[in-house]
């Protein structure tokens, strides 16, 4: 019942959507701080398109920019100049089919709200009654393996598990765009391996489109259908490299194909290629 | 805990048995420090008055309007001013220089505008209740994290859901911190009106014993307030721990 209503409002926002759109489409954007003599330009001319149910990761060096382009593309922050649409429209403002997982995830939950209480907040403004919400809260949850915790104060948590909670409030949302900006820095090897197939599962499982934020080679060529590699300042898109593994992917035995030694070393060159132009 | 009660309990006892032996000795000279039993007594027959529950009613009342008036001028107006960078700015100098006025200096304007009643004694309280909340609330809105505004921007929080579910609870360890500072704060102004302009309440009995050169009495009634004091805090504090139980100073088994 409950997988019957969470699955058919999916659909119903992707069909909402012009169907032949892509997901996200990034033109000609670029990004300055400050004013005047004082801007400091960090992007530059950013040209991307993401397509529906895609995963694209996005690497790059620390400072490069890759936190103020996810800003651009949810909305948060404004362009200089350059456009971003979102399901074919322009985007003023966080669009409603978006979700982040942010980079400082322990500070994006609210400490005074329980976990339960965090991942359900969003759906309070969702025209959901309340069984509905709670049932997709607990579906949630269990999809991340956290439902003994859901009446724990987010602090009574580790990283890794307040991580999970940040990750089933952004897919409770029911985004059909998924934001994340380096949301695995900070965890620990295991923990960071078994979240990334909780990505991929959930992926599968709803159809989300993907942008992945990340400065590990290995975790972006693990995950993505392609990878956008940023660098220079101000950034731009030095390449694009297509990663094409079999799904599902799996921790061993896809690291431990020969094309993934290619395609990680092909990133590692283009990396390097443009940090020696600049 | 019964460590720390009983460690309390020896604490007091040394601190009455030293009082009652400065007493007996005249320490001070003048009599004016009786014995401790002697100012219990004269506790005790005063408490045993109407006179008494009549005056502390009084201090009691302008007690509370002071702080709940106070409060409502200094959170709503703090919220505002701190959520505009421009009205942060312009407004913090008039705001330092208004709060290191002591208030009691006001306290013979107040007295000009309106007498010596119980509206005069709830207006400087307020006046001076007001300024802990304000700074308070100021501070805790403008230290609120960026990535608090982004999670509710981002997830389309209606703006009476970021006020109620957002922003207030963001602050309130701040509000909190403020209103007990300023419940005594009240409460000291209560008593000093009451003391120095003769409005009705514990202090102007305290008056009058002065006048009547009943020193054990004063010191029964100083010690009244303190344990009125005392009280307002350890209540303030208990309420707190329970409204901020999410916040980690307040973590259980801390
Ligand atoms: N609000 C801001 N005002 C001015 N400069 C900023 C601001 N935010 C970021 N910058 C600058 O823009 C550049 C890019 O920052 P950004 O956070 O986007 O990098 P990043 O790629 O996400 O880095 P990291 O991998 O460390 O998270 C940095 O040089 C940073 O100093
Ligand atoms: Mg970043």
């Amino acid at each position: 019942m409950t997988s019957f209503t969470t699955e058919s409002s999916i659909m119903d926002t992707v069909q909402e959507a012009a169907p032949s759109s892509p997901a996200l489409e990034v033109s000609r954007l670029a990004k300055s701080y400050g004013k005047r003599e004082a801007a400091k330009q960090v992007l530059a001319d950013i040209t991307v398109s993401v397509a529906r149910g895609e995963f694209v990761c996005v690497v790059g060096p620390s400072g490069a920019g890759k936190t103020t382009l996810l800003r651009c593309l949810s909305g948060l922050l404004e362009p200089t100049t350059g456009e971003v649409l979102v399901n074919g429209h322009a985007v003023d403002g966080p669009p409603d089919e978006l979700a982040v997982v942010f980079q400082d995830y322990s500070r994006s939950l609210l400490p005074w709200m329980k976990v339960a209480a965090n991942v359900e907040f969003p759906l309070l403004e969702k025209k959901m009654s309340k069984a509905e919400r709670k049932a997709l809260v607990g579906q949630m949850l269990e999809a991340v393996g956290l439902t003994q915790h859901a009446g724990k104060y987010p602090r009574e948590l580790s990283g890794g598990m307040q991580q999970r909670v940040a990750i089933a409030r952004a897919l409770a949302y029911r985004p059909t765009i998924l934001l994340m900006d380096e949301p695995f820095a900070s965890l620990d090897a295991q923990t960071r391996a078994e979240l990334e197939d909780v990505v991929l599962q959930l992926r599968d499982d709803f159809g989300v489109t993907i942008v992945f934020v990340t400065h590990d080679i290995d975790e972006a060529v693990y995950l993505g259908d392609r990878v956008v590699v940023l660098s220079g300042t101000p950034a731009t898109v030095s390449e694009i490299v297509e990663v094409c593994f079999p799904t599902p992917r799996d921790q061993v035995t896809t690291k431990a194909l020969p094309e993934f030694g290619a395609i990680r070393g092909e990133v590692l060159t283009r990396i390097r290629d443009a940090k020696q132009q600049y | 805990m019964t460590r720390r009660f009983s460690l309390g309990a020896v604490t007091v006892v040394t601190f009455l048995g030293l009082w009652e032996l400065l007493g007996r000795t005249d320490a001070l000279g003048d009599h004016a420090l009786p014995p401790f039993l002697a100012t219990a007594s004269a506790l005790g027959r005063a408490v045993a008055a109407a006179e008494f529950w009549m005056a502390a009613g009084h201090t009691a009342v302008q007690w509370a309007l002071g702080l709940a008036g106070a409060m409502l001028v200094a959170i709503p107006l703090g919220l505002f001013l701190g959520l505009g960078r421009l009205r942060h700015r312009v407004t913090r100098s008039t705001i330092d220089f208004l709060r290191t006025i002591p208030p009691v200096m006001l306290l013979p304007l107040f007295v000009l505008v309106w007498g010596t009643g119980l509206k005069m004694v709830v207006l400087l309280a307020i006046y001076a209740a007001v300024w802990p909340m304000l700074t308070q609330t100021i501070t805790g809105v403008r230290q609120i994290d960026q990535a608090t505004m982004d999670t509710a921007a981002i997830f389309k929080i209606s703006a009476w859901r970021r006020f109620w579910r957002v922003l207030l609870p963001a602050v309130s360890p701040f509000i909190t911190s403020g209103v007990r500072v300023s419940a005594v704060i009240s409460l000291f102004i209560a008593i000093v009106c009451e003391l120095v302009a003769g409005s009705p309440g514990i202090g102007q009995l305290l008056a009058q014993a002065q006048l009547g050169g009943d020193t054990a009495l004063m010191w029964g009634l100083i010690l009244v307030t303190g344990v009125l004091g005392v009280l307002i805090n350890t209540v303030f504090k208990t309420a707190e721990s329970q409204l901020l139980a999410w916040h980690p100073a307040y973590a259980k088994g801390q």
